[in-house]
């Protein structure tokens, strides 16, 4: 019967049908073939109750405090303050650059807003400063996809609504992947500027016009935006707010910052982004509702058992199963988007790894990881097309500059995969 | 007949957005409550009731919008004329599924109803948010058919393949952005 459940559900994902009613679809097999399974009503009753938990709320609050902070013009604040510091060293702001993505998806929790915002920005000021065109482009679209796994993330909520795993472990558990992997970046950018050469004449002088501004009044311009993370993540593990309420407080703090201390918008014009954060998480509320009511079918046909038997009867380490797991999600990442992938893959395969010994935090880490990269990877990786449009470059050749810095971030989630030291160190 | 339109065009939208506006501000407040004075339980339940409501009505909205999140790349490698037939037949039977839900979803609500339950810190009675799964789904029944009337009357025009339609949101995303160039030049500037 599971076996019936899951190609329902893929056929009618390959027909293009909406991901939340493939699984309505796989839902209701059981009982068109007369198995044991949910009626209809309580199908229904469960997209409710799916729906009627309290961790559940983070998701929309998250967003919207990322829309409201990214109206606040950050990138550029947040991207003077790390130039600052590294701008006169060897491929100095390129890592700027994608110091900023890294820290900038942190607060906005989109990969391609990230792109959008840091990438409109960092993008035309690199090719002034003599950087090629196209690899500017995919270094930004790269780095702006990876800015989800540094915390706060919506993916990790994701994962933790779908597992029950803590919020609060998986986002210390993204902290070290997450500058591993902007490290590797970072890396791969020195190298090449090392070995194309920089316009260190022209550099040189922003870099002065940078500094005379001074380190006090730059710190003063970032230290609102540089405090956000520091905020939330701050009232999670002093216990003071669940991860929920600090959403809320980030959509707060976001919406003082924006309009007392940046005045970049006024009261006037926030209905606009609440708009916008609908129009973000609307897709997302059904595949979380229908997720619940499936993932019970699934687990009346016994679908986990029989899934973690096959990986226990066919592999023996969890080095070769995890393997085979990065290689699934890298690819589903190219076609899939990151929180349907998650909340319908977590809870079938957790307990299979489980069972091999792999700690659920580095599971998900891993999960997180290798799904945020596909927003980098073509034919459809949309942090691609933003950077695309934003430099007047197809996103294909886009591509091909992104590919170095994949590799990268490969040999990054290589080191993240099979040393679970880097996940769960800070817990 | 403009205010039908706006109704047709943000009926769910402008919902969501006062659902969201109250989500927060009610979640902050019982936050600053709390943190003063009293814990109470009852903002937290109704919120989450809130939220219950903008899950069921996200349906109508993301059908109307065309945004669901699907899987596209396989319908892309078939001809248009294929595609648009297939697009049909799933849209056909999308609504069937949605008629067979909003159906279920009003003999769940009088069920509800008939066990007189009330929810445990606000008292209100059950069914009026069981409501929530009839009107959602029968907005989504009422969006179906109207996407459906669309789909024959353009048969015969192109539709976007994923990669269009990637191209066409990442060009939302950067508008959305609102930085002028004079701000991109003027990179080192900037007020506090």
């Amino acid at each position: 019967m599971a076996l019936w459940v899951f190609v329902v559900f893929l056929a009618a994902l390959a027909f293009a049908v909406p991901i939340a009613m493939s699984m309505v679809m796989g839902a209701l097999t059981p009982l068109v073939l007369g198995g044991t399974g949910s009626s209809i009503q309580q199908l229904i009753a469960n997209s409710f109750s799916g729906s009627d938990t309290t961790p559940i709320l983070a998701v929309p609050l998250f967003i919207l405090g990322g829309v409201l902070m990214a109206e606040g013009g950050i990138s550029r604040r947040l991207f003077n303050f790390f130039a600052y510091f590294v701008g006169n060293l060897p491929g100095g702001l390129p890592c700027a650059v994608i110091l900023t993505c890294l820290f900038y998806g942190a607060i906005s929790g989109s990969g391609p807003a990230t792109t959008a915002a840091v990438g409109s920005m960092t993008i035309p000021f690199l090719i002034d400063m003599g950087y090629d065109r196209t690899w500017s482009s995919g270094m930004v679209a790269t780095a702006g996809g990876l800015g989800v796994i540094i915390p706060p993330s919506i993916p990790f909520v994701l994962y933790s609504l779908a597992t029950g795993v803590s919020t609060g472990a998986l986002f210390l558990g993204g902290v070290l992947p997450g500058i591993l992997i902007g490290l590797s970046m970072m890396i791969y950018a020195v190298a090449y500027c090392m070995r194309k050469g920089e316009d260190k004449e022209k550099i040189k002088v922003k870099m002065k016009e940078l500094r005379s501004k001074g380190f006090l009044n730059l710190f003063k311009e970032s230290f609102w935006a540089l405090l956000s993370p520091v905020i939330v993540l701050g009232g999670i593990y002093s216990g003071i707010v669940t991860p929920t309420e600090a959403a809320c407080i980030s959509v707060f703090y976001s919406l003082f910052v924006s309009l007392v201390i940046y005045k970049s918008f006024t009261v006037k014009e926030i209905i606009p982004f609440l708009g916008n954060a609908v129009k973000t998480y609307a897709p997302l509320c059904f595949v979380l509702a229908f997720a619940t009511a499936f993932g019970r079918v699934l687990a009346l046909a016994k679908a986990p058992a029989l899934i973690e038997n096959f990986i226990l009867n066919n592999f023996s380490s969890s080095f070769s199963v995890l393997t085979g797991i990065v290689v699934i999600f890298l690819l589903l990442g190219m076609v899939m988007d990151t929180g349907p992938a998650i909340v319908i893959l977590a809870p079938i395969l957790l307990p299979a790894v489980q069972s091999l010994g792999v700690d659920p935090v580095h599971f998900g880490v891993i999960m997180v990881c290798c799904l945020s990269i596909g927003l980098a990877t073509p034919p459809f990786g949309l942090d691609l097309f933003v950077a695309g449009t934003l430099s007047d470059t197809p996103p294909m050749s886009v591509a091909r500059k992104a590919m170095p810095f994949i590799i990268a971030f490969g040999i990054a989630l290589f080191i993240i995969t099979y040393i679970p030291w880097f996940s769960l160190v800070l817990l | 007949m403009s205010r039908l339109k706006w109704l047709n065009d943000h009926f769910e939208e402008a919902i969501m957005v006062f659902l969201l506006a109250t989500i927060s501000s009610v979640m902050m407040a019982q936050i600053i409550a709390r943190t003063f004075a009293v814990s109470m339980t009852w903002p937290e339940e109704f919120c989450r009731y809130c939220y219950i409501w903008t899950v069921f009505l996200s349906l109508g909205y993301t059908i109307k919008k065309g945004n669901m999140l699907r899987v596209g790349i396989l319908m892309d490698l078939l001809p248009q004329k294929v595609r648009k037939t297939i697009e049909i037949i799933v849209n056909i039977i999308m609504l069937v599924i949605f008629i067979i839900l909003f159906r279920y979803s009003i003999v769940y609500t009088g069920k509800v109803k008939a066990t007189g339950q009330f929810s445990p810190a606000m008292h209100i009675p059950m069914w009026i948010m069981y409501m929530s799964t009839v009107i959602g789904f029968g907005l989504s029944v009422l969006r179906m058919i109207q996407e459906l009337i669309s789909n024959f009357k353009n048969f015969n025009k192109k539709i976007e393949t994923t990669l269009e339609a990637t191209l066409k949101e990442a060009k939302q995303e950067v508008e959305a952005t609102r930085i002028d160039y004079a701000e991109k030049a003027d990179l080192t500037g900037g007020e506090i």
